[in-house]
């Protein structure tokens, strides 16, 4: 972590260094500069776009948690403050949502999820959250969802972001950005930095419900600490061409404090992973092609002293993509995809090292109507490994009943889903099952959208099942992974944003409401309430700058949460305010320095959102962000 | 703008109340228990892992009549996290929960706690040394924990395989399942002198003493299952079962075994004598008495369960509703 630590500051130091680039001769560019992640979505699935750190809204340096909550009003099971985070969205697990950076996927091949807290938001130009129709387009498992990060070196852009903060329970984090252009043998280039550096000791005072009169205490042993660093560079070979790789080094190490009815001691948590992608695109009259090639080396090291666990789970992913996208007609788009990935996992609880191989492949067909009036959109995944295979098909319809006139849209869409095993639920020692049986799922959701340039209104019903649900159960004395449960969702996901300029006022709102009714079964009993699965949540989100001053508010509400399958327990609602204010200070040339102060969870609200792990109270947060940009 | 900020931030303040405290797990109010029988099953629950829903269930072997949550309707309070065993001394019931680390100390027949034992490393199991010395194993714990039950203090902590987990006494030495590497450690009664370490094949779960007192070991092996006997320090393996079980008692010259499916039943000298489908889907314990067969089910492990009832005419008797994930019987007559 020292090493990590030194290298997140040199870095820092480099990047706050760079205080203007000179500028370049001016290059005519093609009309696209921003390299696309994925181009293949559903128009006629739902998708939710939750911004970037260059969005005013945004809280500087809110972790992708805190966005997914605040700006999407998904839920998280999160057991404390630097512990582990994963998204519960439309009834599905934390396996059932996929992380994409760069439309590579970031979940573990050996655990299934990926945990949210170690993801820094301020490295990331865009995140959108897709429904399970979309999630298709991209990799299998997103049963769920799809969060789709995107981090782009950007030819046009010459930015520099240095933010420091500080706060209540000993908390400190420092972040960069750079990104400035460049030529190189007289072609467009650029590069990317970003650093992260997050220490946190969590020292927040909660009341304690298991003792009498719910005294206050003081939680120790619950540091968190996080570095991030990447480089990114990009370049045009060609006018045709466009060629970026990025390389992501990630560090954090946690300790885990036992829940309130739990004796033990903390367990420690380190984890590393080293991300390298490189993405090649060829944009041709009607054709464009591009090559993705994506490496990872991650290890998750888990210890807990008090009962002599010592799990070190380490892969090595290897992901490659191949995407041709071809306008036969200005109406019509095929879309063609490739894919293989190989992967190798080991544990000190596995017999071996395991390896895997994967293929996939995408078919997709996009034809427009009645001058784009009727969008008609369909095809097929296809995806193999380990000797199980899945047919996905997919398809949608979106209708714009006036046209240009009004944006407004109707949309319905459906797909087959599924997640195979995991590594561990294949090879764990003991109980580890090779004979499972992929998770399927059936998708369907029909909504209206409509998106102006400054309101925005998205409403989706939707119908999900999942089948031969992978459950570990107790079988003589041993716990093993079983296809067993069946679930099904239904519910509505709504939200809206809405933004106005006037003068020198700037209005940005938005709010997210999601209901979910989850039941669930296994072969022979009756359904049952699907417990952690909220069946209201709302959060919303304003900010208004006048001048130089900026006044934001975020507010998140969790209905009750069921904790037992029979409804005889539960996790109360919560409802959390979080108030900030930013001044500019210094305004010189491109220069920009801001001085800023949250209050969060400002009603001091205490609740637990995993039971037993209870959450801060109010605290502040002051920090300083000097921004440069061309 | 400064206004409409102190405005905003006052409003907000002023109007935070948290309406009512409720923090952490809600539970569903318990009515009030009078009277629990004289002749009883009782049943430990061991509840979802972390959530702390850990119960007991009380069964009238004559009136069929089931009370549930009856820790908490006498005590006002949460039994804990994953009731693991229960046992009786006396007229105590030593309840051991598992993820609390503690064992609970109640009166037998009203269920009213007296005493406690905190400070343990996830105990599972208990055996009586001598007086009120109890040692308690510990799963994951590397040690064994001599316990004084008149003082509810900590005597001693004996360094062990990483795993312990069941125990059986057997004269005067006690056999400790170790789980890190399927072996039995034996020790001497009452200085728990480590006599011998004994390798199996097999993962020992279950054990037992035979009509003759010979002590019986039982667990999940390559293809399937394991029973070991110990005759004059000689270890034989006595059966091979091509299935996993999930529970083994001897009783009255029989074996009684539970797998997935069915309740299998065989003679001292292990041939098969009996046996029937039962109706759990999720077998999880497994409780044998003059009253019959009773087979824990623990369904989806989520849920509340149920208590397979049979007599030993191999007739279902009754279904008793349970909390989550029964595990711990024990009868219990006054």
């Amino acid at each position: 972590m020292k090493r990590n630590f030194f290298l997140s500051i040199t870095l820092l130091t480099v990047c706050g260094a760079i205080l203007k680039v000179s500028a370049q001769d001016t290059i005519e560019l093609r009309p696209f500069t921003l390299l696309d992640t994925i181009v293949v979505k559903l128009a006629s699935s739902y998708e939710q776009d939750l911004g970037s750190i260059r969005d005013e809204s945004v809280p500087p340096m809110a972790s992708l948690s805190e966005l997914l909550q605040v700006r999407g009003g998904v839920s998280l099971k999160q057991y404390g403050p630097g512990l582990l985070a994963t998204p519960t969205y439309r009834g599905g697990d934390a396996n059932h949502t996929q992380v994409t950076w760069n439309g590579m996927t970031l979940n573990s091949p050996m655990l299934g999820t990926m945990d949210l807290s170690t993801v820094p938001l301020f490295q990331m130009d865009g995140v959108s959250l897709l429904s399970s129709v979309n999630s298709g387009l991209y990799t299998s498992g997103g049963m769920g969802s799809l969060i789709a990060m995107d981090q782009v070196a950007q030819y046009n852009t010459t930015e520099a972001h240095l933010l420091i903060g500080t706060s209540s329970f000993g908390n400190h984090n420092v972040a960069t950005r750079v990104n400035f252009p460049l030529t190189m043998f007289s072609r467009p280039a650029a590069i990317l930095l970003n650093a992260d550096v997050q220490q946190m000791e969590n020292n927040f005072s909660f009341k304690d419900p298991t003792l009498d009169e719910n005294p206050i205490r003081v939680m120790r042993g619950a540091s968190f600490s996080r570095s991030n660093n990447s480089f990114g560079f990009a370049v045009m070979p060609s006018d045709r061409w466009d060629v970026q790789v990025i390389y992501w080094q990630s560090q954090m190490d946690r300790s885990i404090p036992s829940s309130l009815i739990e004796p033990l001691d903390s367990a420690i948590q380190i984890d590393q992973a080293h991300r390298l992608i490189g993405v090649a695109k060829y944009q041709g009259d009607k054709t464009q092609v591009s090559v993705r090639s994506f490496y990872e080396t991650n290890s998750n090291h888990y210890i807990d002293p008090s009962i002599g666990v010592d799990n070190d789970n380490r892969f090595e992913a290897w992901r490659n993509l191949v995407e041709m996208i071809h306008h036969s007609t200005q109406w019509h788009r095929w879309v063609v995809r490739a894919g293989f990935d190989r992967i190798s996992g080991s544990s000190q609880n596995y017999a071996q090292v395991h390896q895997l191989n994967q293929i996939n492949g995408l078919i997709s067909n996009n034809i427009n109507v009645l001058r784009r009036m009727i969008r008609v959109e369909g095809g097929v995944r296809f995806d193999h490994q380990l000797g199980l295979s899945a047919v996905l098909p997919f398809g949608g319809l979106r209708v714009s009943p006036f046209g240009e006139a009004m944006p407004l849209d109707l949309k319905l869409s459906g797909a087959l889903t599924n997640r195979f095993p995991t590594l561990n639920e294949r090879y764990w020692v003991p109980g580890g099952n090779d004979d499972l049986s992929p998770e399927r799922g059936r998708t369907l959701e029909g909504g209206i959208e409509y998106a102006s340039d400054r309101l925005t209104f998205q409403t989706a019903f939707y119908w999900n099942t999942y089948s031969d649900r992978i459950r570990w159960l107790p079988s003589g004395g041993l716990f093993s992974p079983v296809n067993i449960d069946f679930v099904k969702t239904s519910g509505v996901d709504i939200n809206t944003s809405y933004t106005l300029e006037l003068g020198q006022v700037y209005l940005d709102l938005g709010s997210a409401y999601r209901y979910c009714n989850a039941k669930g079964r296994d072969e022979q009993e009756d359904f049952y309430t699907l417990a952690f699965v909220p069946e209201h949540a709302f959060s919303a989100f304003g900010s208004v700058r006048i001048r130089s001053s900026t006044l934001r508010v975020d507010v998140q509400s969790m209905s009750q949460r069921f904790i037992t399958n029979d409804e005889d327990a539960y996790l109360p609602a919560y409802h959390l305010v979080d108030i900030g204010w930013q001044q500019e200070v210094l305004r010189r040339g491109d220069n920009l320095l801001t001085l800023g102060c949250w209050t969060r969870n400002a009603l001091d609200w205490q609740y637990q959102n995993m039971p037993w792990r209870p959450m801060p109270g109010r605290s502040i947060h002051l920090q300083i962000q000097w921004e440069w940009s061309d | 703008m400064v206004r409409l900020a102190l405005f905003v931030i006052l409003a907000v303040l002023i109007s935070s109340c948290q309406k009512e405290e409720l923090i952490g797990p809600q539970y569903l109010e318990v009515s009030e228990i009078d009277f629990f029988g004289d002749d009883l099953l009782l049943i430990g629950c061991e509840g979802n892992f972390q959530v702390g829903n850990a119960s007991l269930s009380t069964h009238d072997l004559v009136s069929r009549e089931t009370n549930q949550q009856v820790y908490r309707s006498v005590n006002e309070e949460a039994i804990g996290d994953i009731v693991q065993s229960i046992y009786r001394t006396g007229d105590s019931l030593l309840v051991v929960v598992n993820n609390s680390g503690l064992i609970r100390i109640l009166i037998d027949s009203t269920f009213e706690e007296i005493g406690v034992v905190e400070g343990l490393t996830s105990p599972r199991y208990m055996e009586k040394v001598e007086g009120s010395k109890w040692i308690v194993s510990s799963y994951g714990g590397e040690s064994l924990t001599l316990i004084y039950l008149k003082s509810l203090e900590i005597d001693q902590i004996i360094e062990s395989g990483l795993w312990t987990d069941g125990m059986l006494r057997v004269d005067d030495q006690l056999y400790v399942h170790n789980r890190t590497d399927s072996t039995l450690m034996v020790y001497k009664l009452p200085a728990l002198n480590l006599l011998r370490e004994i390798k199996l094949a097999f993962d020992p779960i279950y054990s037992g003493l035979d009509e003759l007192g010979h002590p019986w070991f039982a667990g999940p092996a390559e293809g399937g299952s394991a029973i070991t006997q110990v005759q004059s320090d000689t270890l034989m393996v006595v059966a091979k079962l091509d299935t996993p079980i999930s529970g083994m008692r001897f009783y009255q010259g029989r074996y009684f075994i539970l797998s997935k499916e069915r309740l299998v039943i065989l003679d001292a000298s292990f041939n098969t004598v009996g046996g029937y489908e039962h109706g759990a889907s999720l077998p999880y314990g497994l409780h044998v008495s003059e009253d019959g067969v009773f087979v824990a089910d623990a369904k989806d492990f989520i849920s509340s369960g149920e208590v397979f009832h049979y007599g030993h005419d191999q007739l279902l008797k009754h279904i008793i509703p349970t909390g989550v994930i029964p595990q711990a019987m024990i009868k219990i007559n006054y």
